[in-house]
């Protein structure tokens, strides 16, 4: 007993002479950690290099998806066309009855088969006063009477409910997701079911009223127009199970109107087929008479839109549609600048990864031709950087941007499928390995515009995905090949019809851009707060912070050889950023193109790099 | 007896901060523990040729075949410092377990050890005051820890032999950080994102053997120990914040001979003077600023009455002792004091073993680090005697 207590005593003595003791910040040793070359003391060098040249300095057009968004966009306007997409289900025999209660003619707007279309005010009111947004929607249609729409239809009539769902989730992914043109949809080659499937073309014409669609002063327009063709086809043939596509698009290509429509809502301002005629389209029933785009997910309805250039905007930086901008930083041309500004750097390490300085700060600033960069209504725009540059060592990991050309001539429909990529295992998600192929097809129906179909070998029933791109286009693509990381893919059809370059990249960063507030320390959340990262039309220049893609540019010792290196500028949002409401996003998306002047044909910028030196291993 | 086990772990559960230049010091295997219980630390880090000692003792695993018992021995310990150099001064503290052993010794077939100890250890941690706006730190940790197995045997009542192996595991981990984000007046710094760790990790790998004779007599006994030079397998790292470097080697570092040759007096009977001289073989080969390392201590310990009957103070065993070492670090060198005490724990055997050691370490040279340190030391001692028959009650 006295034992145990002796050792009790002795335990408890030592916990609380050890609790009594206070660590914390101290200096002893310091000059022998420096001694050793474990420098503590090193200074920050703070550095802004000038007139810094960027190479490669392009944009490209990125797939963006507007699927189920709630504002669409149709009309034309700065040299980009919109068009609509609408899919609608029609399984329910009491609408095709109600086709027969009235019949209508062609320019009859009270037709058994109806259009409508709603156009709310979607820059709202701040009490009685109109907010500055909504102001700028009535200037878009203000002079303009009417806008003609090209409804193109394509049913799809099944006598049962067998394979129906395939039916539509084959159409859904080539009409609504790929956005590929009706008439160049093709079939799975594998099933004569799919073949013998029963559609019928149609074309109507509807004429939207404009004048006075966005006045402040009138309630919001709910418009209904007849679709007499359609209505015509779908009477021909009662079959039970029928999927409707619509592909709705300005007739005059040269107008300047950009209409902001309902899109992916239900009820009242969404678009639908009302069928019957003689009723209020806000009033009619869904069960019977209304027929909305279905869900194609719990949230998204199957309504979209998609823009198309006139014209290559390749230098410019794009919102609507999104065109993301693209330029290089050659690490050589880097370290020559940060050595002349230090009047030399330490002697470069063995092997792969440069381990001289660590940033913890990077900046881009990139000028703006204020003459030539084109933003409605001088919206301000909130810009990001994704730095395109894996920091592995290709021998250690694929995880690399690597080049890979191709010269594919265009082919027939029955392409010959050209292995791309090999995708490592490390790559995919299952640990498998597989490989992309690539056909490059020639379409019967339309010799204008060139088709790139991408499959894996594991799944050679269908398509992993596919692209549709006119010759002398530059496109982005976005794959997911049920891999962990997202497969981009650009092609690069300028140079010839049949040169294609494809670039496989992954572990792509998004720079962070949070600004914090120097009184609580925590990010700002208000717009009104973040302008020093905002691209405002007027001002000279644009900074995007970029520290982990100037990181890796620094520390890769391999980029320019066997590693790419690739930074992209692309707006955040569809939306603009208003001044005049403490820059309030707008709902409805904007349309801009910012262009960078170049001297020489080169587009020079500013960089603000902290750099701190790291000890040697 | 319970809770002198619950408190050294909970104790163990604390590591603090140490400091030695050989923690610092990426050559070499950083601080090195003696791989003595707190009796021979008591001893002036002495005694191993003393055979009244229980348990295995990895620096001379040969006596253990003089023991006849079947024992335990866990070990902590706690040091107490204060650091200084030309400018600063600081006060730190750590704990650790540095090791377990077992005893099986048999009657016929000589006896078996088996014991993890860690070797060395590197804990150091300095955080210099944040200056403009930036605040680093450097860190080392880690250590080469050992798992053995001895073999002894006794060929008769004077000279026993010893042989073992041991397995060398380590990982030793280097970390500097900084942190810039702290100007609210600068936002690039402010916003900035901030070095979390510059880190380079060693991981160690490999074996070593040793052999160990005692020779006892009735008034002296003596030792000798010898452990192998060995190549240890080193695999290197490096890791920077949100950057995957790539950057890794593998080597083989060379871990030098050691040995301790030990002398112990008897000159009466439960007093014994202790007398032990290390070497280990060092030098430039195997890092810059190494040099061999070699230290004495001397000791001596009156050991307590076995009468269970017998006042408690009697029973117990007194020690003192001290010594001087040259460490393998170029210009380092540690004298120390040291005193202690063997409690016994009940009338079976088991025992703590309790030893403060005050000592000064220092590195000369062009920067001066020095530190004064109070270092307490537990061992506890559980034994028994496995597979006889129990002793019945009449």
């Amino acid at each position: 007993m006295v034992n145990q207590r002796i050792s009790t005593l002795i335990g408890f003595g030592l916990l609380v002479l050890g609790g009594c003791l206070s660590d914390g910040p101290n200096e002893t040793g310091t000059a022998f950690l420096k001694e050793k070359g474990i420098v503590l003391q090193d200074p920050v060098l703070d550095l802004v290099l000038e007139d810094f040249p960027l190479e490669a300095f392009r944009s490209t057009l990125e797939e963006t998806s507007h699927l189920g968004d709630t504002v669409a966009m149709l009309g034309h306007s700065q040299g980009v066309t919109a068009g609509m997409r609408l899919a609608f289900s029609l399984s329910n025999q009491v609408f095709l009855d109600s086709l027969d209660s009235a019949d209508a003619g062609e320019g009859d707007e009270d037709g058994a088969l109806r259009l409508v279309m709603g156009f709310p005010k979607w820059g709202g009111l701040d009490g009685d006063n109109p907010l500055p947004a909504q102001v700028y929607l009535e200037k878009t249609v203000a002079g303009h009477d009417s806008l003609q729409v090209l409804v193109r239809a394509l049913t799809l009539g099944d006598p049962s409910k067998d394979q129906y769902n395939r039916v539509v989730s084959h159409y859904q992914r080539a009409f609504l997701d790929k956005r590929l043109p009706l008439d160049l949809i093709t079939v799975p080659e594998d099933s004569s079911y799919w073949k013998a499937q029963e559609k019928t073309f149609t074309v109507d014409t509807i004429t939207l009223e404009v004048s006075g669609l966005y006045d402040r002063s009138r309630p919001d327009s709910i418009q209904a127009h007849a679709l007499p063709h359609l209505l015509d086809a779908l009477k021909a043939k009662r079959l039970g199970y029928r999927y409707i596509l619509l592909d709705l698009q300005p007739v005059a290509a040269d107008t300047d109107l950009m209409l902001r429509p309902a899109g992916g809502i239900g009820a009242y301002y969404g678009p639908a087929l009302l069928f019957g005629g003689g009723f209020d389209p806000a009033r009619a029933s869904t069960s019977k008479q209304r027929l909305e785009p279905y869900y194609v997910t719990a949230t998204a309805r199957s309504v979209t839109y998609f823009l198309e250039e006139d014209h290559e905007n390749d230098d410019a930086l794009g919102i609507s549609p999104r065109r993301n901008l693209k330029f290089r930083i050659h690490r050589d041309t880097l370290l020559q600048r940060i050595s002349r500004k230090l009047g030399g750097l330490p002697p470069s390490p063995q092997g792969e990864f440069d381990s001289r300085y660590f940033i913890p700060f990077g900046e881009i600033s990139l000028p703006l031709d204020t003459n030539l960069t084109r933003i409605e209504n001088d919206y301000a725009l909130d810009v990001a950087m994704v730095s395109n540059l894996d920091s592995t060592a290709p021998s250690s990991d694929p995880g690399v941007v690597t080049y890979h050309d191709l010269k594919l001539s265009p082919g027939p429909e029955s392409p010959q499928w050209e292995t791309l990529w090999v995708i490592d295992q490390a790559l995919s998600l299952r640990q498998k390995t597989d490989t992309l192929k690539v056909a490059y097809v020639l379409p019967e129906a339309d010799s204008s515009v060139r088709i790139l179909r991408f499959r894996r070998m594991a799944d050679t029933t269908r398509d992993l995905d596919s692209l549709i791109i006119r010759p002398g286009q530059s496109r982005e693509l976005s794959l997911n090949p049920g891999t962990r990381i997202s497969l981009r893919v650009k092609v690069d059809a300028r140079a010839e019809d049949y040169d294609l370059t494809f670039r496989l990249r992954s572990q792509s960063t998004v720079e962070a851009a949070g600004i914090r507030d120097p009184e609580t320390g925590y990010p700002y959340t208000d717009n009104e707060d973040l302008t020093s990262r905002f691209l405002i039309p007027g001002n000279p220049w644009v900074s995007v912070r970029s520290t982990e893609g100037l990181q890796r540019t620094l520390n890769r010792v391999n980029l320019g050889k066997d590693l790419q290196q690739e930074f992209s500028l692309q707006v955040s949002g569809r939306g603009g950023l208003d001044p005049d409401t403490n820059f309030i996003r707008t709902y409805y998306p904007i349309q801009g193109s910012v262009r960078f002047p170049a001297v020489d044909g080169t587009v020079r910028a500013k960089i603000h790099l902290l750099l701190f030196p790291l000890t040697q291993p | 007896m319970k809770s002198a086990f619950i408190i050294p772990l909970a104790l163990a559960a604390r590591l603090w901060a140490d400091f030695s230049p050989l923690d610092v010091n990426a050559n070499g295997i950083g601080t090195l523990s003696a791989p003595l219980g707190a009796r021979e630390r008591a001893m002036g880090n002495s005694g191993l040729a003393s055979t009244p000692a229980t348990g295995v003792s990895q620096a001379n695993p040969s006596r253990l075949a003089f023991q006849d018992k079947h024992s335990f021995t866990g070990t902590l310990e706690t040091t107490l410092e204060y650091l200084h150099d030309d400018d600063f001064g600081n006060r730190r503290s750590d704990a650790f377990l540095p090791g377990l052993t077992l005893a099986f010794p048999t009657q016929k077939f000589g006896a078996l050890g088996l014991w993890y100890w860690q070797t060395a250890h590197r804990n150091f941690t300095l955080e210099p005051a944040a200056r403009n706006g930036v605040r680093q730190s450097f860190f080392a940790e880690g250590g080469l820890f050992e798992l053995g197995a001895a073999y002894s045997y006794a060929f008769n009542p004077y000279l026993a032999v010893g042989v073992d192996i041991r397995k060398l595991l380590g990982r030793e981990r280097f970390i500097k950080t900084a942190d810039f984000n702290r100007d609210p007046s600068d936002p690039a710094y402010y916003n900035s994102r901030s070095l979390a760790g510059d880190t380079l990790q060693r991981d160690l790998d490999g074996l070593r053997q040793g052999v160990s004779l005692t020779f006892r007599q009735k008034f002296w006994n003596a030792a000798i120990a010898v452990q192998t030079g060995s190549y240890l397998d080193l695999d290197e790292s490096r890791h920077i914040t949100g950057i995957t470097t790539g950057i890794t080697g593998s080597q083989e570092i060379y871990l030098p001979w050691q040995g301790t040759v030990a002398l112990a007096l008897k000159p009466k009977n439960n007093h014994t003077v202790t007398l032990d001289l290390n070497y280990a073989g060092w030098d430039e080969a195997q890092g810059e600023g190494l040099n061999p390392g070699m230290g004495i201590g001397i000791g001596y310990e009156k050991q307590g009455s076995k009468s269970p009957y017998d006042a408690f103070l009697k029973r117990c065993a007194w020690r003192a002792g001290g010594g001087y070492e040259s460490l393998y670090l170029e210009s380092s060198w540690q004298g120390y004091a040291t005193v202690g005490l063997g409690l016994p724990l009940g009338v079976r055997g088991h025992s703590l073993d309790i030893a403060l050691l005050g000592g000064h370490r220092e590195l000369g040279g062009n920067s001066f680090v020095a530190e004064e340190y109070l270092k307490l030391s537990l061992t506890v001692q559980g034994v028994g005697v496995w597979g006889q028959p129990a002793r019945r009650r009449k």
